[in-house]
């Protein structure tokens, strides 16, 4: 009760508030704006008109008999999939390992530090500086440029999320729980099986989500780490879109939005049970 | 002394499988991120060879022609969509964001946040050619317009720098809005309070206590938005046509279509300097991000 007006911020009048809420709702129209507008255009009747020319099903119909994009969709998932479920695993463990990790016996901050720090500086790299690291590097050491690549590449960029998730809700809970669990002469393995698993669960699982759409996002990175043998979505759209208007990207577009937005659902219920 | 010898047994029960997931954790960025960022460095010194992308024999020219040729002029060129972007996404993102942290429960405002960043990650690719549909000259906009006689003729803002600078802050405005949101929602409403009590002015609130609190979301967003920015080609290509170069699509050029690494590197170099310069104060600042 210490601060009874908290609410009520003296700099802000009524007007105010009213284009307040007003730029606010702007704000939110003008994001999902360009979304909404692909959506209904991928049932418009019509290839070129901006107008509405009546409902239709056909570019989810000519969507789905392109083989191309087909194929292309698979091998974005399969990407996708692998990548996130190696970068959850390893990031994981690793997350694990950063918070148990000591140094004759000392809790050593320093390379706690480093570590987190090193993957700051991952997780703030621009992609495109990223991605020529990495071209260069898989020509270099001859990694042909395909599926080994992108995965090595999708996991290089989704690990530091999941390190960095992970590892903060491990440092939020009793450190004594898992004292008393290696008193109670359980092995490591099973210390982190029944303990800290069922603890760390929804980071976990709100990680892998994450990233899972951080691949399926991706289009830089992946630009230049894959080859002629294995196309995904993004390069394929990409040269689509070089071609000019296709109602069918509309309907792609569509398809992958329901995904994201399930998935990000899913996210949020599991970040929220967090809190 | 029992106890410390029962821990030391305990820490060497666990110092295999903690020892080798600690250094695996420390490989895969060291070997995927910093030394393919150190050879991509070195080679932007190397001398350019039409057989092996480059030659290994010690070079400044292609910093040289940096300078020397016409590039600066594009250089500096390429920088300013990602410039205009970074403060438009700025002025619009925290009036918007304290706007959100100080009328909103906690619950409405993760789930207004949460809002923001559902767009942001469906694909940038595929909502860069959602802001072409609207944009375009037989596009919604211009029907709109047209339609409600506000303009005669259609507006020509497709393939400009201004559609770029549009998707740009279309695209980006979640990497401000997030930041900012972190800083402000941890602002005390309390000082501001103080502040008034003690018979600051609105300005002089701003100035001395809101702006320096939210000053560390400000430098993070700014480049949040500006780092990735500079790299995005795809939407140059989509909304800016060919009138419309980022550094982005000049080092795509180098490395995809001429075939000059040692250049594409040294283009490159101008973008891990930023990257650097947001370190360093990020570094300089550390404590920010532990409060």
């Amino acid at each position: 009760m210490n601060a009874p007006s908290k609410n009520q911020m003296p700099s802000l009048s009524i007007r105010k508030h009213t284009i307040a809420f007003f730029s606010l709702l702007l704000l939110y129209i003008f994001l999902y704006m360009p979304l909404l507008v692909m959506v209904i255009f991928s049932f418009n009747n019509s290839r070129f008109s901006p107008t509405w020319k009546g409902f239709t099903f056909k570019w989810y119909q000519l969507l789905l008999e392109n083989s191309n994009i087909l194929e292309a969709s698979l091998n974005s998932l399969i990407i996708a999939l692998a990548s996130s479920t190696l970068a959850t695993l390893l990031g994981s463990i690793s997350a694990y390992a950063l918070y148990q990790h000591k140094h004759n016996g000392k809790s050593d901050t320093k390379t706690k530090n480093t570590i987190l720090s090193l993957m700051f500086i991952v997780m703030v790299s621009p992609d495109i500086a990223l991605a020529l690291a990495l071209f260069i590097f898989f020509n270099l050491i001859h990694i042909n440029l395909g599926f080994t690549s992108l995965l090595l590449s999708h996991i290089t960029f989704s690990l530091p999320y999941v390190i960095t998730l992970v590892y903060a809700r491990l440092k939020d809970f009793n450190k004594h729980i898992i004292d008393a669990a290696f008193d109670l002469g359980a092995t490591p393995f099973q210390t982190f099986t029944k303990i800290i698993w069922p603890l760390i669960a929804p980071a976990i699982i709100s990680s892998w989500f994450l990233a899972l759409t951080i691949s399926i996002d991706d289009v830089i990175v992946s630009f230049f780490v894959t080859g002629p043998d294995f196309e995904i979505l993004p390069i394929k759209i990409y040269s689509l879109l070089k071609l000019g208007i296709n109602p069918q990207i509309n309907a792609l577009m569509t398809i992958i939005f329901a995904i994201t937005l399930l998935s990000s659902i899913i996210y949020y219920r599991f970040t929220k049970e967090q809190d | 002394m029992t106890s410390k010898k029962n821990n030391e047994s305990r820490i060497s029960r666990i110092f295999s499988f903690n020892n080798l997931s600690i250094s695996l954790t420390i490989l895969w960025p060291v070997i995927f991120v910093l030394i393919p960022f150190a050879i991509l460095t070195t080679i932007s010194f190397l001398v350019y060879d039409d057989v092996n992308f480059f030659k290994m024999q010690f070079t400044l020219e292609n910093y040289k022609r940096l300078v020397k040729d016409d590039y600066l002029p594009v250089l500096l060129n390429s920088l300013v969509p990602s410039l205009i972007t970074t403060i438009i996404t700025l002025v619009i993102s925290y009036p918007l964001t304290f706007f959100i942290t100080r009328k909103f429960s906690k619950k409405t405002q993760k789930f207004l946040i949460f809002l923001v960043i559902i767009p942001y990650w469906t694909s940038s690719l595929l909502r860069s050619y959602g802001i072409r549909i609207i944009l375009g000259t037989e596009g919604i906009l211009n029907t709109i317009l047209i339609h409600l006689k506000i303009i005669s003729a259609p507006l020509e803002i497709i393939y400009t720098p201004t559609a770029v600078i549009v998707g740009f802050v279309y695209l980006l405005i979640p990497l401000m809005i997030l930041p900012l949101y972190s800083t402000m929602e941890k602002l005390d409403s309390r000082l501001i309070e103080a502040a008034y009590d003690l018979k600051a002015s609105k300005l002089q609130t701003f100035l001395k206590v809101i702006w320096p609190l939210t000053l560390p979301g400000v430098t993070v967003g700014s480049f949040m938005v500006f780092l990735p920015s500079m790299g995005m080609f795809y939407v140059a290509d989509i909304l800016g046509g060919a009138k419309s170069i980022l550094i982005g699509n000049l080092v795509k050029g180098q490395f995809l279509e001429v075939r000059n690494w040692p250049m594409g590197a040294t283009l490159n170099t101008l973008i891990l300097v930023f990257l650097l310069l947001f370190l360093l104060i990020y570094k300089e600042k550390s404590h920010w991000g532990h409060k």
